[in-house]
């Protein structure tokens, strides 16, 4: 609600100027926690380049980018695999390559908590600078935006789902460093990575392929064939999840598939959520033909049943250039985004046509604003809230709803992990002994999906406590369904 | 506007609905990379005379725009055509008649469960606010809602087809010895008059085919069960809380009337859509349960029909759950302009 | 097969992608359900073959005992079938029950790899091999009533060559090579002249056939259900009767097909419910012995579905799917000179043990490539990294045997592929050698900044997956980056033929049981994707493979040896070997795995074990069903 500010207020800067401390107090919090792990923010900055310039037609910066991504794995971080090293092994009297000499199981568990900390401490320093700002620097004693904060703050079930959210997302964010072994040695190319581990009959460290380790350590469900979850495997190898089919660590699958989930499902609501704002605006502003063109074909996608729609995209475009993007992602975000606008774009319709119906709007109008002006400044504000709704409770759904495909054999090309998958992998094993391969990502999503549910019922109730449960609602408990997935 | 005049406009406007619904499936299946003539021919012919000889008999080989309106024409005179993958040469019309029945079963006991679940236990718990039971029937509805059809139909396929081992009770012979998966057996449909003819023998195969459905029914409906569940919660704590009801309230009804007269009434209003919105879950959550629970429904059809490319098929299947949606979406309006004064006002 | 003229050859072409169809679908089946997946082809349909479980609920009798009206007929499983129309049916599942309505001149006793005469009597053969002489049995009759006579067996191959229906006039045409004469089709190719084929019918009793040349399987193809005997003129006066205005089959086939099909086999056809069952039951004026009232299967796809039916005991032989497969269960016994293996599995699920028995299959799974495309580095490194018996171990748990040659073990020239392989295989005998991958792909050039990207495509199977993991996971560490991609078996073989493909997956089951079956597909003139009628999709010619002449002589060979004389045979077999060589060389096809059969049945069955042919094409009027419990 920028446009509330009054004429005469005194530039941010200048109140900062006059009363630096509590600024700086914050900054320096802030330094120590990016120094903690400033190569992976590096890194992360780094990787963000490379896909930039992978975006440019003839590759022309290779060397620069791969020098980049070195620097930052050279710089120390605190929270990085190797300073606190899980991959040890036995060597017949204690632990070698390990934290501390901790056996693995407890030198993984060092590393996941610090992370979470690390985490829940970042968190705090955003809240922190919040109220600074609040209390030092925000010209306004109160604006709506307080009550929204202060009702999200009463609002447990909405915290909840905060709290699993960001549990989720700082899963997907720190995925390399949490899992007990990384996608690369893992997942990707098992056999050019080799694991030290005690033979007990031999009495001696070996060294063996991960990929051959990996092939006996399989969860297949009969007889000693399965390594299940919170245990090791007979290298040495600790398993918090338990192994996939293949013996592949399902910590580290699952953790990356939430990267692969969460991103597909934020690109989404991002895109649609974009075209759904600015078709409402149009369609809003100028309503008519516009909005009964819109009306027309948002209906006739809604008309057509979600999933099947989405299953004959999927299958139609399986094999065309789009789907070798980012292992079939932006084929799925372009998909989903086609399915998903209209849904959005019917649930700011209405609010959208209220704002348009207010005076200022007109006032604007014959004050001889132009149109998209009078949209963004004026209109889109107010909208914006009620997006933010729909998109936060449609992104389980979305979660759901690429797990179904993937389940069906559409999806992200393997060997990305992708929980869907697993899910299908694991399948046939769900009454045996390797249970764990179905049963922990299917908690996951529900958890996961529950959390964004929670927290978008928060933000609803925070944004607009008196939000329309009836009508309107059909829509978001729809796709928050996952199309039926 | 009248309430009508909205039903009516309503009405107009899914004719252009349907044309155009119509016209996307047509862009996706025609416009596509995938060459319908190679799906059928199959190896080493895609390219072969045989294969132009197909295009031209399937009429691939006309401009896009004939193309497009002879589509059209036969979807809307209902001239299906044929199948050429799946079961090549069959009508699709008669394969729709042999699968559809199976889903019309399941959808039919999903929304039952649904309704008769989720809406009893949505009014016990917005009649009982804030106690230890709602906090129970909302935080289930919620997780229940959240799980994923495909891994709940997954989990519930393992644990019944080893109930026995598992929890020591065997759900296959309960009752009446039925397999966990693979179609029910719906004979009792083409010959219902055989209920009273012959009981003996049509009723267990009644009881067997709505035992074996139930729990494919349970997950299809689970999603709507939740949303039901939550929606009627919250529309009966609006209008217990709402003047009228106070009103009667002070004029001395008594609570059982007060219950079932105003209360209930008006907080089914707000599950309309919910119930009619059914049929969008129900359509697209078939694919993945069916595939699970192995019952060779129109969903499986559909899947199976996509994945090997047989696009008359999914052209004609998609046209069938339009029609069925776009009226789906009328009766929701039609129940809407019968039975909420509201409506006609929103849309000025 | 080399010779052939331009319109036989795209028939055969045609009717061969047909049966590599039906392999990899069975592949895909058994993947799914990789109790089979080793067994597939024929052997997955056998074991998937489980209890028909709903006919039990319908007919209201409990699951432990099936003890209701039809105790004497065996409950089995099948997969979808498409026709009942012997010269249409090109899957398994739809063979297994021609099999029991059917009979046909020759016949594969219990599905076994050497033929007997069933509706012959007796033959003779012309000195120069071309010309076949059939006395038939007497007193056999339709399940009509009608007797059976030479004409009907004029009648039938006359189907068979000439019907717009048939799917497998090649058999007749090509691989047999029964004399014809052509026409023009008006699309500038040749179509089979009606009524020239050269089958007579001497009297009532005595049948001629005349080959083109002489042909050394013509009694094994003459086992086929595509040449059984059905009743002259029952579906139309002539083949081109079947098909009625607007290239529609007539109301007649259609019943024939799939509500009234009539043969001289012992079981006559009572129902069939598409995607739902199908039975038939004893024939009571067989001229054989019928031991059991019937047959029943239920229609089953999905192979945890199977093994819950199986597991519920209304099953006669029941389906273990490779994630409830415990190799531990296992016991043999016994084992026969054919490499079967008798024993029992269990305890199973429910408690009880069941009897076993496994037998080589001739199917042969392989991993092709387009040699145009992938450099024979890249194929070679596949060959190293590659251990068949791993992935056999891993995938399959076991069910199944690691395939080093093209031709099936049973079928291999003089019973010598162990030994062979092991002395000479050049990749690695049951290892997997990364290092040397790496090497060959190094000295190539290629390395870890500079890999080698290539792309697998496999039609869906959950075995394939798993073994495209495990080598994408193995070629990653020698600098190949290999894609997965999955595509309906359709646009496979579509885009193998328009030479698009890279690596790709399939199958290949015999069409009759000798080593020139398979290794036609790696003789490389036929490998040319450009010329219509490839049968493989390698594109293998001198220009990317140092053996491709090696290839092409030793198939001239073959093919200059025909007939069914020891001195053929011989000349025959050292060709095959350098064919078999040859491909190591250039890794045109990485042979995989070979199906196996297996069977898992209850006690109360008594029945035959069947052969290399595969269990759907065993009889089942010799079994007896006890009492279930």
């Amino acid at each position: 609600m920028s446009n509330t500010q009054q004429v005469d207020e005194v530039p941010l800067t200048q109140r900062i100027r006059e009363n630096p401390r509590p600024l700086a107090v914050w900054l320096a919090m802030g330094a120590v926690l990016i120094a903690l792990e400033f190569g992976a923010v590096f890194g992360f900055a780094a990787d963000l380049l490379s896909v930039v310039i992978s975006l440019i037609p003839g590759n022309p910066l290779p060397g620069v980018v791969s020098f980049l991504e070195s620097l930052g794995s050279s710089i120390p971080t605190l929270l990085s695999r190797e300073t606190i090293p899980n991959q040890g092994y036995f060597n017949g009297s204690g632990y070698e390559n390990t934290f501390l000499g901790l056996e693995p199981m407890l030198a993984w568990l060092v590393r996941v908590v610090l992370v979470y900390l690390y985490a829940f401490l970042f968190l705090g320093w955003v809240w922190n600078g919040y109220v600074r700002f609040r209390r030092h620097y925000r010209y306004a004693d109160w604006t709506p935006r307080d009550d929204v904060v202060d009702r999200l703050r009463s609002h447990q079930w909405g915290q909840f789902g905060l709290i699993v959210v960001f549990l989720f997302v700082i899963l997907a964010v720190f995925a390399p460093a949490l899992g007990p072994t990384t996608v690369e040695a893992n997942i990707l190319n098992p056999y050019s990575h080799t694991v030290q581990f005690w033979n007990a009959d031999a009495g001696a460290v070996q060294e063996v392929t991960v990929g051959q380790a990996n092939l006996q350590s399989g969860s297949q469900g009969s007889g000693t064939q399965n390594v299940g979850p919170w245990t090791y495997d007979d290298f040495g190898r600790f398993h918090p999840f338990g192994t996939t089919t293949n013996g592949k660590d399902m910590f580290t699958f699952l953790a990356t598939g939430a990267r692969i989930s969460l991103s597909i499902a934020i690109s989404t609501m991002v895109i649609s959520g974009f075209i759904a704002l600015a078709l409402a605006m149009v369609t809003a502003y100028y309503k008519g033909l516009a909005d009964l063109l819109v009306v027309v074909s948002s209906d006739s996608i809604q008309a057509l049943p979600q999933l099947m729609l989405l299953i004959l995209l999927m299958v139609v475009f399986n094999q065309t250039w789009l789907s070798e993007f980012y292992d079939g992602a932006l084929l799925m975000v372009m998909i989903f985004v086609f399915g998903y606008w209209p849904f959005l774009w019917r649930a700011i319709r209405g609010p959208a046509l209220q704002i348009a119906e207010e005076e200022w709007i007109d006032a604007a109008k014959s004050f001889g604003q132009r149109p998209w002006v009078i949209m963004k400044k004026h209109m889109a504000p107010y909208v914006l809230g009620y997006l933010l709704i729909y998109t936060s409770m449609s992104l389980g759904g979305i979660i759901i709803a690429v797990a179904g495909l993937s389940y069906l054999g559409l999806g992200i090309n393997p060997p990305t992990p992708e929980w869907g998958r697993i899910i299908s992998d694991g399948q046939p094993y769900v009454a045996t002994q390797s249970w764990h391969i179905s049963l922990i990502p299917g908690i996951l999503i529900t958890l996961i999906v529950t959390g964004f549910n929670a927290m978008g019922d928060g933000i609803r109730d925070a944004i607009d406590p008196k939000s329309a449960k009836g009508e309107g609602d059909g829509n978001t408990e729809a796709v928050a369904g996952g199309s039926g997935a | 506007m009248s309430r009508w005049q909205y039903f009516l406009r309503r009405l107009l406007l899914s004719i252009p609905v349907v044309i155009f619904g119509t016209t996307i499936t047509f862009m996706i299946i025609r416009l596509g990379p995938l060459d319908p003539a190679a799906a059928i021919l199959g190896p080493g012919q895609a390219s072969g005379p045989r294969a132009e000889e197909l295009r031209r008999q399937l009429g691939l080989t006309q401009p896009l725009w004939e193309q497009y309106f002879d589509f059209m024409l036969d979807m809307v005179t209902f001239n299906l055509g044929n199948s050429w993958v799946i079961s090549s040469g069959t009508p699709a019309y008669e394969l729709i008649l042999i699968y559809a029945p199976r889903t019309i079963w399941l959808g039919f006991w999903s929304v039952l469960i649904a309704l008769f679940v989720g809406i009893p236990l949505g009014f016990y718990a917005g009649l009982n606010p804030n106690t230890f039971s709602d906090y129970t029937a909302s935080f289930g509805g919620i997780v229940w809602r959240a799980m994923p059809n495909f891994w709940l139909a997954i989990i519930l396929v393992s644990v019944l087809s080893q109930s026995e081992q598992l929890i020591g009770w065997d759900w296959k012979t309960w009752l009446i010895t039925t397999p966990v998966v693979t179609p029910p057996r719906l004979g009792f449909m083409t010959e219902p008059l055989a209920l009273i003819t012959n009981p003996s023998e049509s009723w267990p195969q009644l009881l067997g085919a709505i035992k074996q459905i139930a729990p494919a029914a349970i997950v299809l409906g689970s999603s709507s069960m939740g949303n039901e569940m939550r929606i009627g919660r919250t529309a009966v704590l609006e209008t217990i809380n709402s003047n009228y009801v106070e009103t009667a309230k002070a004029k001395g009804v008594s609570n059982r009337t007060l219950v079932w007269k105003h209360v209930f009434r008006n907080a089914l209003i707000p599950l309309v859509p919910i119930i009619t919105g059914e049929a969008f879950l129900l359509i697209g959550g078939s694919v993945l349960v069916e595939t699970v629970f192995a019952i060779n429904g129109i969903g499986y059809l559909f899947f199976q029909a996509a994945i090997q490319g047989d696009l008359p098929l999914v052209g004609s299947l998609m046209f069938i759950f339009i029609l069925i949606l776009v009226g789906t979406n009328i009766l929701q309006d039609f129940l809407y302009t019968v039975i909420d004064p509201r409506v006609g006002y929103d849309e000025s | 097969m080399t010779d052939r003229n331009n319109v036989s050859r795209r028939r055969f072409l045609q009717a061969t992608g047909g049966t590599a169809a039906a392999v990899a679908i069975a592949g895909c089946t058994g993947g799914n359900n990789e109790g089979e997946g080793n067994g597939t082809g024929d052997g997955t349909q056998e074991t998937t073959t489980t209890s028909g479980n709903e006919s039990t609920t319908t007919e209201g009798g409990d699951s432990g005992g099936d003890s209701g009206g039809n105790s004497n007929m065996l409950q089995l499983a099948n997969s979808t079938m498409t026709t009942l129309d012997p010269v249409a049916a090109t899957d398994t599942a739809s063979g297994r029950v021609i099999q029991q309505i059917f009979n046909s001149l020759m016949n594969y006793p219990n599905g076994e790899t050497s033929v007997e005469n069933q509706l012959a009597e007796s033959y003779e053969t012309s000195n120069d091999n071309k010309t076949y002489t059939f006395t038939l049995r007497e007193g056999v009759t339709f399940h009509n009533g009608d007797e059976l006579t030479a004409q009907d067996f004029v009648y039938s191959f006359e189907r068979l060559a000439g019907s717009p229906n048939s799917k497998r006039s090649y058999f007749i045409l090509d691989s047999l090579g029964v004399t014809h004469e052509t026409e023009d089709d008006g699309e500038g190719g040749q179509t089979y002249s009606a009524g020239t084929l050269g089958v007579e019918a001497v009297d009532d009793m005595t049948i001629e056939m005349t080959l083109e040349k002489a042909f050394h399987s013509t009694l094994e193809m003459l086992a086929y259900t595509s040449f059984a005997a059905i009743p002259q003129g029952a579906v139309g006066e002539t083949p081109a009767d079947e098909m009625g205005s607007g290239g529609n089959p007539t109301q007649a086939y259609n019943e024939f097909a799939t509500s009234a099909p009539v043969g001289t086999g012992p079981y006559e056809f009572s129902t069939w419910e598409q995607g739902t069952e199908a039975e038939v039951t004893a024939y009571s004026d067989y001229y054989g012995e019928v031991k059991n009232g019937g047959v029943h299967w239920q229609i089953i796809e999905d192979s945890q579905a199977l093994y819950n039916y199986g597991q519920n005991k209304n099953s006669d032989i029941v389906s273990i799917p490779s994630s409830q497969y415990d190799p531990s269960k296992i016991s043999i016994e016994n084992e026969d000179d054919s490499g079967r293996k008798f024993g029992t599995y269990g305890p199973m699920r429910n408690g009880t043990t069941a009897n076993y028995f496994s037998t080589p299959l001739l199917l042969t799974y392989y991993v092709g490539f387009n040699m145009e495309k992938v450099e024979k580095p890249v194929r070679q490194a596949f060959a190293y990294v590659m251990n068949q018996q791993t992935m056999v171990e891993q995938v399959f748990k076991g069910r199944g045997a690691p395939a080093y040659h093209l031709t099936p073990p049973p079928v291999y020239p003089n019973g010598n592929y162990k030994q062979h392989a092991e002395e000479s295989y050049p990749y690695g005998y049951n290892q997997s050698q990364v290092d040397q991958a790496r090497q060959v792909m190094e000295e190539a050039g290629y390395g870890p900044d500079n890999m080698y990207e290539v792309q697998w495509t496999q039609y869906d199977s959950t075995t394939w997956e798993e073994m495209a993991k495990i080598l994408r996971d193995q070629l990653q560490a020698a600098h190949i980056k290999m894609n997965i991609e999955k595509a309906p078996f359709s646009t496979l073989l579509q885009r193998g033929g328009n030479g698009n493909l890279e690596a790709y997956t399939l199958g290949w089951i015999a069409d009759w049981p000798e080593a020139d079956n398979f290794l036609q597909l790696i003789n490389p003139p036929q490998t040319d994707t450009s010329q219509a009628d490839a049968i493989s999709y390698l594109n293998w010619s001198s220009d990317n493979g140092d053996a491709a002449q090696q290839a092409t002589d030793a198939w001239e060979t073959v093919s200059n040896n025909l007939a069914p004389t020891d001195s053929a045979a011989q000349a025959r077999n050292e060709a095959y070997v350098q064919m078999e060589e040859a491909n190591w060389e250039d890794v045109g096809f990485l042979n995989v795995y070979h199906g196996i059969g297996e069977r898992f049945w209850y006690d109360w069955l008594d029945i035959e074990p069947y052969g290399g042919m595969g269990g759907s094409r065993q009889m089942y009027n010799n079994a007896t069903v006890g009492d279930r419990q």
